[in-house]
C-alpha cells in the first residue's frame, strides 16, 4: 500500500518528522497487533517500557528539491515514549545512539510496505553506528517502529507518487 | 580443557571412546563410519540421530580444519543428483494441509537462514589463519550447497513461482517468522562489523558465537531433527530426507570447525568468554519474542519437547568446549522458547 500523495508532508519535512513522532509513539493499531501473537507485543512493551536510547535515520542522497542529501531524522526516546523528533544536521545525528542509514531508493521501498525487518536482513536499512548487540536486543521494537514510519504518508519526489516496482532485495 | 571436552555422554547414549573395548565400541564406530561415508544414495537409510551423534562425538577431539577440509572433499554431494518426484507426489497426496503448512513454515526459515549464512560467511574467511580459510571455503561452498537444496525443493515439492533464486526467496517469505530478523538480521550487521576489520578478535567471536553456535548448533540442528524424524516415521519426502540429512552431516563440519574457532579464541584470550557471553544474552532475549504459533504438533512435537531439544543442543556444545556460564544466563536458557530457522 503506497504512502505518498501529493498532498502529504514532503520526506525530511518537519511536518513530516511530527507526523512519525506522533505514528511510532501511538505503535500499531488493535487490527495490526492482532496480526501476530499477544507475547510479540509484550515483548515490545517491555523494551519499549525504559527505552531511553535515540535513533538517527539517514537518506544520504535524498533529491535536491526536499533540500539534498545527506538528511537526518532524529528520534529521541524517553522512558518508551518518543518525545522529539527533528530534522537535524550531521553533527547532531551523530550523537544518537544508533544512526540507521539506508539509501534513497530503500526508502521509497519502506514507505511502498516493503518489509522492515528484511530490509535490516539484507541491510538496505544498516546500522551505521551504535553498538550491535544493545540493538538488537531492542530489535523487534525497532522494526515496528521503521514499519510505523513506513505507514506516515509522505512526499518522496516531484511526481509524487511511487512506480509500484518493489526493487529486488541485494 | 581436555578433561571438559572427554566428559560426557552423546545424545544421552554411551559414546563409542568412552565405552571401553567391548564389542560396543566396535558397533558404534562401525555406526559413526556409516555417517562418515555414506554416499547421497545411501544416506537415505541413515538416522539423523546418528548424525547428531556423530557431530558430537567429534565436538571433543575438534578435528583441526584441514582435517574438515579433507572430509569436506569426500563428504561433497551433488544437489542436482536428487529427484524431487517422489517427493511432489508425497506432498500432494500423503500429507495433511496442517502438514504441508507446519512444513512450510519451518522450512522456510531454513530456506532464507541458508542464503543468510551462505551471503554472510565471505567476509569471515579474510580473517583467521591460512588453514581456516581454506576450510571457509569449503563451508561457504556448503552452504551455496544448501541454498540451492532448499530453492529446489520450493520449486518442485512445494510449487513455488519464480524464475529466479531471489524469486523463489520471495515467495517463501511470508512463511517465515517476523523473529528470523533477531538471529539472522544480527548476523547480517556483525558481518558488517566484520567487514571493517576481519582480523578484530572481538568481532569474530561475537559473529561466531551467532553464526556456529546458535544458527548451526542450536537452530539447524533442531529443525533437522524435528523435520527428518517426521519424514522418517511416516516414510515421506525422500528426496528431501536425502539431502537434508546430507546438509546435517555438513553441518557437523561446520559446527565443529566453528566450535573451534570459539574455542581457541577463547584459549589465547580468556576475554573473549565475555564476547561469548553478551552475544548470547543478546540471543536470548531475542529468542523470548514469539510472533507465530507453528503447529509443530502435527509433524509430531510439543513446544515442550522442541524447547528441550534446543536446551539440549545449546548445552551439550557449551559443555564440549568448555564455555561456562554465569547463572544470568544459565536463566536464560531454561526460559528458552521455541525458535526454528537455520543455515
Ligand atoms: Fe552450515
Ligand atoms: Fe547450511
Amino acid at each position: 500500500m503506497p504512502t505518498t500523495t501529493t498532498s502529504a508532508p514532503a520526506l525530511f519535512s518537519p511536518e513530516w518528522a511530527e507526523a512519525v513522532r506522533d505514528a511510532v509513539d501511538r505503535g500499531p493499531s488493535d487490527e495490526l497487533r492482532a496480526e501476530k501473537l499477544p507475547t510479540y507485543w509484550e515483548w515490545i512493551d517491555e523494551v519499549r517500557a525504559g527505552y531511553d536510547d535515540s535513533w538517527a535515520l539517514v537518506d544520504p542522497d535524498l533529491p535536491a528539491e526536499f533540500g539534498g542529501g545527506p538528511a537526518h531524522l532524529l528520534l529521541q526516546w524517553e522512558r518508551g515514549r518518543c518525545t522529539r523528533a527533528a530534522i537535524v544536521g550531521p553533527e547532531e545525528a551523530a550523537g544518537a545512539t544508533y544512526v540507521l542509514r539506508a539509501t534513497h531508493e530503500a526508502w521509497r521501498e519502506l514507505l511502498d510496505g516493503a518489509d522492515a525487518g528484511r530490509m535490516l536482513i539484507y541491510r538496505r536499512v544498516r546500522l551505521e553506528r551504535g553498538d550491535v548487540l544493545q540493538f538488537f536486543r531492542g530489535v523487534y521494537f525497532v522494526v515496528e517502529a521503521l514499519a510505523a514510519l513506513g505507514r506516515v504518508p509522505a512526499r518522496l519526489d516531484e511526481v509524487g507518487r511511487l512506480t509500484g516496482d518493489r526493487q529486488a532485495y541485494q | 580443557m581436555k578433561a571438559v571436552l572427554e566428559r560426557g555422554t552423546v545424545e544421552g547414549r554411551p559414546h563409542a571412546a568412552l565405552t571401553g573395548g567391548d564389542g560396543m565400541v566396535t558397533r558404534q564406530e562401525t555406526v559413526q563410519e556409516r555417517v562418515a561415508n555414506s554416499t547421497l544414495a545411501q544416506i537415505r537409510d541413515v538416522d539423523i540421530d546418528d548424525v547428531l551423534d556423530y557431530l558430537h562425538a567429534d565436538l571433543k577431539k575438534l578435528p583441526d580444519y584441514l582435517d574438515l577440509y579433507r572430509r569436506y572433499l569426500r563428504q561433497r554431494w551433488d544437489v542436482y543428483e536428487l529427484d524431487f518426484g517422489q517427493d511432489a507426489i508425497d506432498w500432494r497426496t500423503r500429507m495433511s494441509a496442517e502438514e504441508r503448512t507446519a512444513f512450510v513454515a519451518i522450512s522456510s526459515g531454513f530456506h532464507h537462514g541458508e542464503r543468510q549464512v551462505e551471503v554472510e560467511l565471505p567476509v569471515f574467511m579474510l580473517g583467521g589463519s591460512e588453514e581456516s580459510k581454506i576450510y571457509m571455503s569449503s563451508q561457504i561452498e556448503d552452504e551455496a550447497r544448501h541454498t540451492i537444496f532448499f530453492d529446489r525443493f520450493y520449486r518442485e515439492v512445494v510449487a513455488l513461482p519464480g524464475t529466479s533464486i531471489q524469486d523463489v526467496l520471495d515467495a517463501s517469505y511470508p512463511h517465515v517468522s517476523e523473529t528470523f530478523v533477531g538471529p539472522f538480521g544480527l548476523l547480517a550487521h556483525q558481518a558488517d562489523e566484520l567487514r571493517r576489520d576481519p582480523e578484530d578478535p572481538a568481532a569474530r567471536v561475537r559473529y561466531g558465537t551467532t553464526y556456529f553456535l546458535w544458527i548451526e548448533g542450536v537452530l539447524a540442528l533442531s529443525v533437522m531433527k524435528i523435520t527428518l524424524s517426521y519424514c522418517r516415521t511416516r516414510k515421506l519426502l525422500p528426496a528431501y530426507y536425502s539431502g537434508f540429512t546430507a546438509t546435517c552431516r555438513d553441518e557437523a563440519r561446520h559446527v565443529q570447525g566453528g566450535m573451534r574457532i570459539l574455542r581457541d579464541a577463547v584459549q589465547s584470550d580468556p576475554a573473549m568468554l565475555h564476547e561469548i557471553h553478551e552475544t548470547l544474552r543478546t540471543i536470548l532475549r531475542m529468542n523470548g519474542a514469539v510472533s507465530r504459533r507453528l503447529a509443530l504438533e502435527s509433524l509430531g512435537w510439543t513446544p515442550e519437547e522442541v524447547r528441550r531439544l534446543m536446551i539440549r543442543q545449546l548445552t551439550m556444545k557449551l559443555s564440549d568446549v568448555g564455555i561456562d556460564l554465569p547463572p544470568d544466563l544459565r536463566e536464560q536458557i531454561d526460559r528458552l522458547q521455541p525458535e526454528l530457522a537455520g543455515g
